[in-house]
C-alpha cells in the first residue's frame, strides 16, 4: 500500500493519492459501491410518488427538494463507515504516520466518496427530475451542476461528523445530529438556486461560496478529529 | 390578584408556565447535581483522612 | 487575563461569592421584569393585544440562546489554544443550560405564534429557524462529548465541534434570512420594533439582564459541581492506591 517513501521532511503528495485511491476502491467495492446512488435514486423515484400521490404539479414542485434530501441521506450513509473502518483496523494510525497532513488524507478520502456516491446522484438528477414531471427546458443541466456542488459540501461537512464519531459504536445518529446544522446553508442556497424568486440570481454564487468554505474548513476539522480518534 | 388578560390569556399563561417549568427545572437539576458532587467529595476526602489515620 | 482564571481553586473561591450574588440580583431583576410585564405594562393593540407580553420571556431566551452558544465557542477556543481546564469545564457547563434556554425560546415562540399567526411553527420565520439549528448544535455537542471515552477526548472532540459550529453560525443565519425574506408578510409582528417605547423596552432589558445573570450563576454552579466531581475522582484513585 505504501510506496516505500523515505522519511521526507516536506509533506509528500504520495500518501494523499494513496488515500484517495484506497477510498475510491473501498467505495466502489468492485461495483457494489454503485448500488448506493442507484439505490437512493430508485428509492426517491419510486417511493415518493407512491407516498405523496402522483399529481404532476405536486411532483414537479417537490422533485428538486426530494433530490436534495436524497443527496444528504446518501452522504450520511456512506460516511458513517468511512473513518470508522480505518479506526477499527488500525490503518488510521498508519495514515497519520505518513508525511501527509491528516487534513489532506481526510479530504482525499472524502472526495473519493463523493466521486463514487455523490457525483453519480447529481449526474442522474436530470432523469429523476424528468420522472418528477419536470419539462425538458427546465434547466436540468444547470440543476445537475448545483447538485454536484451542493453534494460536495454535504460530503465534506458529513465527513466532519463521521470523523468526530469515528470511535463511537453505532455513531450514525450522532453523525446526523452533528451534520444537520452544517448542511442547512447548502440546502437553502441549493433550493433557492433552483427556484425563481428574487434571491435566485445570487443563490448559485452563495452555493458555490459555501461549498468552497466547506472545502477550506472541513478538512482541518476532520484532521483534528482523526488524530483524536487515533489516540 | 392575577392580571386579567384578553382572549389570548391561555397562551400568555402557558408561555410563562413553560418558562417556570424549564428554568425551574434547570435550577433544580443544577443545584441537585452540585449538592451530590459536594457530598461525594466530602465523603471521599473523609475516607482518605480515616485511611491515613488508621 | 485568562490565565488568572485558569486556576480551578481560584475559580472556586471567586464563584463561592459571585454565584450567590448573581442569583440574588437575578431574582430581583426577573421579579421586577415579571411584575412589569404581567401587571404594569399596558397592552398594545397594534401588537396583537396582551399576547405581546410573551415577549418578556421569549426575547431574553432568544438572546441567551445565541449568546450562550458564542460563550461556549469562545471557551472551547480558549481551551483549544491554552488548554486551561477551567475553560473546558465552562464549555461543558454552558451546553445543557444553553440547550434549555434555546428550547424555552422555541417553545414560547411557538406559543406566541399560534394566536398571532395561526400556526405553532412558522418555517418562514428566520429567527425561529436559526434558533432551531442552534438547538441542534447544542444537542450535537452534548451527545458527542457523552460518547467519548475519556474526559480529554471529550474536551478535544467538543472543542472541534463547537468551533466548527461557531464558524457556521453566521453562514446559517445568513442563509436562513435569505430563505425567509422571500415569504415574509408585511404584517409579521416582530418582537423588537424599531420604535419600541420605553415602557416596553425597560422591562425587556431588565428581564434580559436578569436571565443572563441567572444563566451565569447556573453555569458557575455547574462548573463547581464538575470541579468537585473531578476532585472526587482523583481522590478515589488515591484512596485505591493507598496513597
Amino acid at each position: 500500500m505504501f510506496t516505500g517513501e523515505s522519511s521526507a521532511d516536506m509533506a509528500s503528495p504520495a500518501p494523499i493519492f494513496s488515500a484517495f485511491r484506497q477510498a475510491l476502491g473501498e467505495a466502489w467495492a468492485g461495483g457494489a459501491g454503485a448500488l448506493l446512488p442507484v439505490g437512493f435514486f430508485a428509492g426517491a423515484a419510486v417511493l415518493v410518488p407512491l407516498g405523496v400521490g402522483t399529481d404532476p404539479e405536486t411532483l414537479r414542485t417537490i422533485g428538486p427538494g426530494i433530490l436534495w434530501v436524497s443527496l444528504a441521506l446518501s452522504s450520511l450513509v456512506t460516511l458513517e463507515r468511512i473513518f470508522q473502518a480505518d479506526a477499527e483496523d488500525g490503518s488510521l494510525d498508519l495514515w497519520l504516520q505518513t508525511s501527509a497532513p491528516a487534513a489532506s488524507i481526510a479530504a482525499a478520502k472524502t472526495f473519493a466518496h463523493w466521486l463514487t456516491a455523490g457525483l453519480p446522484l447529481a449526474l442522474l438528477s436530470p432523469s429523476l427530475l424528468l420522472m418528477f414531471q419536470a419539462q425538458i427546458g427546465d434547466a436540468l443541466l444547470e440543476n445537475m451542476l448545483y447538485y454536484a456542488i451542493g453534494g460536495l459540501a454535504f460530503y465534506f461537512w458529513g465527513g466532519v461528523g463521521a470523523a468526530l464519531a469515528a470511535t463511537v459504536r453505532r455513531g450514525g445518529l450522532l453523525i446526523s445530529l452533528i451534520a444537520l446544522p452544517l448542511y442547512v446553508p447548502t440546502a437553502i442556497f441549493g433550493a433557492l438556486a433552483m427556484g425563481d424568486g428574487p434571491s435566485s440570481a445570487a443563490a448559485p454564487l452563495f452555493l458555490a461560496a459555501s461549498t468552497l468554505f466547506a472545502l477550506a474548513v472541513a478538512p482541518f476539522a476532520m484532521g483534528a478529529a482523526l488524530r483524536l480518534a487515533a489516540d | 390578584m392575577l392580571p386579567d388578560f384578553d382572549s389570548n390569556a391561555a397562551f400568555i399563561w402557558a408561555s410563562y408556565s413553560v418558562g417556570l417549568l424549564f428554568i425551574g427545572g434547570a435550577m433544580a437539576s443544577v443545584w441537585l447535581k452540585a449538592r451530590a458532587a459536594k457530598t461525594e467529595l466530602i465523603r471521599i476526602e473523609a475516607r482518605i483522612r480515616d485511611q491515613k489515620r488508621g | 487575563m485568562f490565565s488568572w482564571f485558569a486556576n480551578p481553586h481560584r475559580f472556586l473561591m471567586l464563584s463561592s461569592w459571585l454565584a450567590p450574588l448573581f442569583y440574588a440580583a437575578a431574582a430581583l431583576l426577573i421579579a421586577w421584569g415579571l411584575w412589569q410585564g404581567l401587571w404594569m405594562v399596558p397592552k398594545d393593540d397594534y401588537q396583537g393585544g396582551d399576547i405581546m407580553r410573551v415577549m418578556f420571556i421569549h426575547v431574553p431566551a432568544a438572546w441567551l440562546a445565541m449568546a450562550s452558544y458564542l460563550g461556549m465557542a469562545v471557551m472551547s477556543f480558549v481551551w483549544f489554544i491554552w488548554r486551561h481546564e477551567v475553560a473546558d469545564i465552562a464549555a461543558k457547563a454552558i451546553a445543557p443550560l444553553g440547550a434549555t434556554w434555546t428550547a424555552l425560546c422555541l417553545a414560547t415562540g411557538a406559543i406566541w405564534g399560534k394566536p398571532t399567526w395561526g400556526t405553532w411553527w412558522q418555517w418562514d420565520d428566520a429567527r425561529m429557524m436559526s434558533v432551531l439549528f442552534m438547538f441542534f448544535l447544542f444537542l450535537g455537542y452534548m451527545a458527542l462529548r457523552a460518547a467519548m471515552d475519556t474526559r480529554q477526548k471529550a474536551a478535544r472532540a467538543g472543542a472541534i465541534l463547537a468551533m466548527v459550529g461557531a464558524l457556521n453560525v453566521p453562514l446559517i443565519k445568513f442563509s436562513v434570512d435569505l430563505f425567509t425574506s422571500l415569504h415574509q408578510d408585511a404584517s409579521v409582528i416582530t418582537p423588537e420594533g424599531p420604535k419600541m417605547a420605553a415602557v416596553y423596552l425597560w422591562p425587556l432589558l431588565i428581564s434580559s439582564l436578569g436571565h443572563s445573570l441567572l444563566f451565569a450563576a447556573l453555569v458557575m454552579t455547574l462548573m463547581r459541581a464538575e470541579i468537585w466531581t473531578r476532585r472526587a475522582a482523583q481522590s478515589r484513585v488515591r484512596l485505591m492506591t493507598g496513597d
